[in-house]
């Protein structure tokens, strides 16, 4: 009967630490990490006597800031969070005087929880508190052990140990119980597959890590449109990898719709810090961590999106002001000397452009689109960037003086061999204008092949529709500036 | 007799606990890394503890404050002096008039090392007892909470006059409060601040009475901006201004605060009327300034003259080249009527623009802001304090060679406070400078904090510093309450000229004040 007791007793937590690993490491293991970087902890004596300031209402504040900061690291936040439940179903077992049938429903508010912070996701960004789930635990943690204790105290005497009859019925109830909450947990979970891919993408840009970013963007499922923002790191990923000219096309295009109903500027809230400090705005960068850091406090992300502005900018004392307080962050370590040198040296050839006044309205992917697009001239790295911006806007007035600045630059570079999509666009522009004479530039046999069958193909099919042709191109063509230029339309940003 | 045993051992308990200087340290001639690094810098004798972080590495720390008179001082342990007020005030009456110095001995390898002494003269003349700022995190176009804050002088005591949470419940009802600003350094108990969009308003305390007003008329560009109470009558001076924002893509000044549009105008609170000042459409005037006898308006203006029909568009291209003079209008208490324009300080023609004119409480000195161009210099990293003799208008000198920008006078006219981003660049803290007799500036020091580290760990500027005679007599709930009721509605009462000039329609906002920055959520179309 003890053995029966003690594995009674044991399934549920067993259970429940499997089920919740599973569901915080395997389904969210991303949003994990993300919650950590958006999660302000720091060890210093203002931010602490800042929170703590607040009363016992800042106590829950500190404590549950301390567990979001853990998440920084997921298996070590995924644990912690995971034990923490675990010991409020404890408490509320001791607390509430549960017999062993019966321990199964103690982990009924620990799913609750968890269920409540595996369904985040795009309000991370649009919440001023990203930690209540864990206040919560933390309040119910704090309660439950009151009881406990008071508990012991009052009713420690007369306790009368009363037969249960048919315990095992009991607990397999009980256990049915759980097993069917923990369904609704999972059910509960948000599971948005360009939400994940969002985030994988983020942090292997945190990372510069350019080719998982495009291995992520190939996975993409056939049958699922990519948001913009994944559209946005898969080009930012080509323009790093130097694949821009050949592969722009080749990856799947879209405007899905963020999973979420509060509508809000996502593109800029998740990925504008990064698209702008990698693409050489980093004063944009720089502002919207200002305002998002204004709007939804400290957290660790802004500063160090504001950090690396400093560092680019040549900022020194702002950047150690920055470094300071990230360097208080239990999970964030900065040695403004050393930091992001590579990086650094990446962007600056983006960077040498001049200084005019403007503005983005948040549309950050058409603002930059377009202030590349019409820049004229600068680095080698600028003229690159400008030409695929200007292919992307399918701007043919300012796609000209780029392709014909570029041209020297491949001889001497490629041997001659002009990237792929530029050959495409030169083709398809040169035909549209009537009047470019193309014979002194490099074009591949098969491009201009490709492209005679493409006029051939349309001329003889001019009578259907948009729709069918796209349709009918797309095995041949899907993957050409071409299709790209006649059927990829009204895409919406933000 | 059992008493004085307690206070005895008392006594030896505490000698015990305090700190000893180390004995025979090393002695370097080089200065100790300290912050802030106010070694020079002149201090006022009723000035709160000028704690100070050691920023040289070492494994113990200790801080030796005496003076002449005093030379046991007080001895502070840690890298972070946290030095008792009381003490601290002893030693200061002390030196008043005299110098303060400072050594920091640091331990090494088990070996101390006693660093250059900070010498620090003491003037004899007092600050002011309070000042009050806003605390705001020096964003573009968000923000969220704003507090106006009172300091005391002689401690580290800040109290919160008004805080716009109460308005602040959701994205569609936040509220901008700004523009504090007294009359003569609060001694009247008159005072007033802006409160935007929600509940908007200016908040007008007269004594005991208060009251909301809408300055904002039919005939009038805006509601009332940068404020100037006459030192003695109840009257205000406004600049009316059409501002927008808009960025910089590459300079690290990173965003241009640009005004469309501005004029003048002067509200009367006992008739509750606003009349125009300056109106000119080619001039962009701006913040209002009274000499202390209440005898003269000063202000800025540039002179600008729009080309075509979008001044936004004319103006962030031809940003830089808008250079503000300094002027100002004689105002004539009897007829209540001001005189014509005189230029003070022609900036434009040394290629500068000025900005904030205030004249000394003597009368003698006008202090400005000199920048390359416009005049929002917070933003500049050109903007520098510069003082003008009233009486020899061709000698303008820099006072200080390090980027500052809102600037007030105490009212004894010997101390300088001033808000600056000098120390990280973007989030400014407050400087304090003794003005002597000759007209010369001494270093400035830092607002001082019970924590130094404190200066690092906020987030927030220091914003519209002003000097206090006496603090905020009213609670912040009071505040709240007023900013909670319906502003009554001033009425236009036409010219306060004694030759009007002709009142041409100005420019009307385009925006909603911020160029280029709209936070429009709906998607844009790609292509």
């Amino acid at each position: 009967m003890k053995r029966q007791k003690l594995i009674c007793s044991l399934l549920p937590l067993l259970l429940f630490v499997l089920f919740s690993l599973h569901l915080l490491l395997g389904l969210r293991g991303e949003y994990l990490e993300e919650v950590g970087g958006m999660t302000p902890f720091y060890l210093n004596t203002t931010f602490t006597t800042h929170l703590l300031g607040r009363g016992p209402e800042g106590w829950l504040a500190w404590c549950s800031s301390a567990l979001g900061a853990c998440m920084t690291v997921p298996i070590l936040g995924a644990s912690l969070f995971t034990a923490l439940l675990c010991l409020l179903a404890l408490l509320l077992k001791q607390g509430l005087r549960i017999g062993w049938p019966w321990t199964a429903l103690c982990y009924l508010p620990s799913l609750w929880l968890l269920a409540d912070f595996c369904s985040g996701g795009y309000e991370l960004y649009t919440s001023k508190q990203t930690d209540s789930t864990f206040s919560l635990l933390f309040a119910l943690l704090f309660a439950a052990l009151l009881w406990v204790i008071v508990g012991r105290w009052v009713w420690n005497k007369g306790n009368k140990k009363s037969v249960i009859k048919h315990p095992m019925g009991w607990f397999a109830l009980c256990m049915t119980v759980m097993v069917v909450a923990g369904g609704y947990a999972y059910n509960h979970t948000f599971k948005d597959y360009n939400y994940r891919s969002i985030l994988r993408m983020k942090q292997s840009v945190e990372h510069n890590d350019w080719q998982s970013v495009l291995d992520i963007a190939r996975q993409q499922k056939p049958d699922v449109p990519p948001t913009r923002i994944q559209v946005c790191y898969t080009r930012l990923a080509l323009y790093k990898l130097g694949l821009s000219g050949n592969n722009l096309f080749y990856y799947p295009d879209g405007d899905s719709n963020y999973a979420t109903d509060i509508p809000n500027q996502y593109l800029r809230l998740i990925a504008g810090p990064q698209l702008y400090y990698h693409l050489g705005k980093s004063n944009y960068a720089y502002r919207w961590c200002m305002e998002d850091l204004v709007e939804y406090g400290l957290r660790p992300q802004y500063l160090s999106y504001m950090l690396r502005a400093a560092l680019i900018n040549d900022e020194q004392a702002l950047a150690d002001k920055y470094a300071r307080q990230l360097n208080a962050h239990p999970f964030y370590h900065v040695d403004t000397a050393h930091a992001f040198e590579a990086e650094r040296k990446e962007i600056e050839p983006l960077r040498q452009y001049n200084n005019i006044l403007d503005g983005d309205g948040g549309h950050v992917e058409a603002y930059l689109l377009q202030s590349y697009a019409t820049m004229q001239g600068g680095t080698r790295q600028m003229v690159t960037l400008s030409l695929d911006c200007t292919l992307i806007l399918k701007d043919i007035a300012d796609f000209w003086p780029l392709f014909v600045k570029m041209l020297p630059v491949w001889k001497y570079e490629n041997a001659d061999r002009i990237p792929r999509h530029y050959q495409e666009a030169a083709l398809l522009f040169a035909y549209l204008q009537g009047n470019i004479d193309l014979s002194g530039v490099a074009i591949d046999s098969d491009v201009q092949k490709g492209f005679e069958a493409l006029i051939a193909e349309a001329t003889a099919n001019s009578q259907y529709g948009d729709d069918f042709n796209a349709r009918r191109l797309r095995p041949a063509y899907g993957h050409t500036y071409w299709y790209y230029y006649f059927f990829v339309n009204n895409l919406k940003t933000n | 007799m059992k008493h004085q045993l307690y206070a005895l051992s008392l006594l030896l308990i505490c000698a015990a606990c305090s700190t000893p200087l180390p004995e025979n340290p090393q002695v370097s001639r080089h200065r100790a890394a300290v912050f802030p690094d106010n070694d020079g810098a002149t201090l006022p004798p009723n000035i709160a503890p000028i704690n100070l972080r050691i920023d040289t590495e070492g494994d113990r720390f200790v801080t030796h404050c005496y003076t002449k008179a005093s030379p046991d001082g007080i001895v502070a342990a840690g890298r972070e002096t946290d030095i008792d007020i009381d003490d601290w005030h002893t030693l200061m009456q002390e030196a008043r008039g005299d110098t303060l110095f400072t050594d920091i001995y640091i331990k090494n390898d088990g070996r101390w090392t006693r660093y250059a002494t900070i010498t620090n003269p003491v003037a004899k003349e007092e600050v002011d007892a309070y000042i009050s700022y806003r605390l705001i995190q020096p964003s573009y176009v968000d923000y969220e909470d704003i507090y106006i804050c009172q300091r005391r002088m002689s401690d580290f005591q800040e109290t919160v006059i008004y805080d716009n949470r109460p308005f602040n419940k959701d994205a569609t009802t936040g509220q901008c409060v700004n523009c504090h600003a007294y009359q003569d350094y609060n001694r009247s108990g008159r005072m007033q601040m802006h409160l935007r969009q929600n509940m908007g308003g200016t908040l007008i305390i007269d004594g005991q009475q208060s009251r909301k007003v809408n300055l904002k008329t039919d005939s009038t560009l805006s509601a009332g901006v940068y404020p100037a109470w006459h030192p003695t009558l109840p009257l205000i001076a406004y600049s009316v201004n059409s501002t927008g924002q808009v960025f910089h893509t590459r300079d690290t000044q990173k965003v241009e605060v640009i005004d469309y549009g501005s004029d003048l105008i002067l509200y009367d609170l006992h008739t509750n009327k606003v009349y125009d000042i300056d109106c000119d459409p080619d001039e962009y005037e701006t913040f209002p300034a009274w000499d202390p006898a209440g005898n003269t308006l000063y202000f800025c203006s540039a002179h600008y003259r729009q080309q075509t029909s979008n001044i936004d568009n004319e103006l962030n291209i031809m940003y830089d080249s808008l250079y503000y003079n300094i002027y100002c209008r004689h105002y004539d208490h009897g007829s209540k009527q001001f005189g014509p324009r005189q230029t003070v300080f022609d900036a434009a023609s040394l290629g500068k623009s000025a900005s904030l004119p205030r004249i000394s409480p003597d009368g003698r000195y006008l202090l400005f802001t000199l920048g390359d161009y416009g005049q929002f210099h917070i933003w500049h990293h050109s903007a520098r304090l510069c003082l003008m003799p009233i009486d020899s208008m061709d000698s303008c000198r820099v006072l200080d060679d390090e980027h500052a920008s809102y600037h007030s006078w105490s009212s004894n006219g010997r101390w300088i406070m001033f808000a600056s981003r000098r120390y990280d660049g973007n989030y400014s803290r407050l400087y304090f400078a003794y003005f002597d007799t000759q007209g010369h500036m001494h270093k400035p020091f830092m607002l001082p904090q019970r924590r130094p580290s404190y200066n690092d760990e906020l987030f927030r500027s220091y914003n519209v510093p002003e000097w206090m005679v006496n603090p905020v007599a009213r609670s912040k709930k009071e505040l709240v309450g007023l900013a909670n009721t319906e502003a009554q509605q001033a009425v236009y009462a036409g010219s306060a000229l004694a030759q009007p000039m002709s009142k041409t329609p100005k420019r009307q906002p385009q925006t909603d004040g911020v160029s280029g920055a709209s936070m429009t959520k709906t998607n844009k179309v790609l292509y």
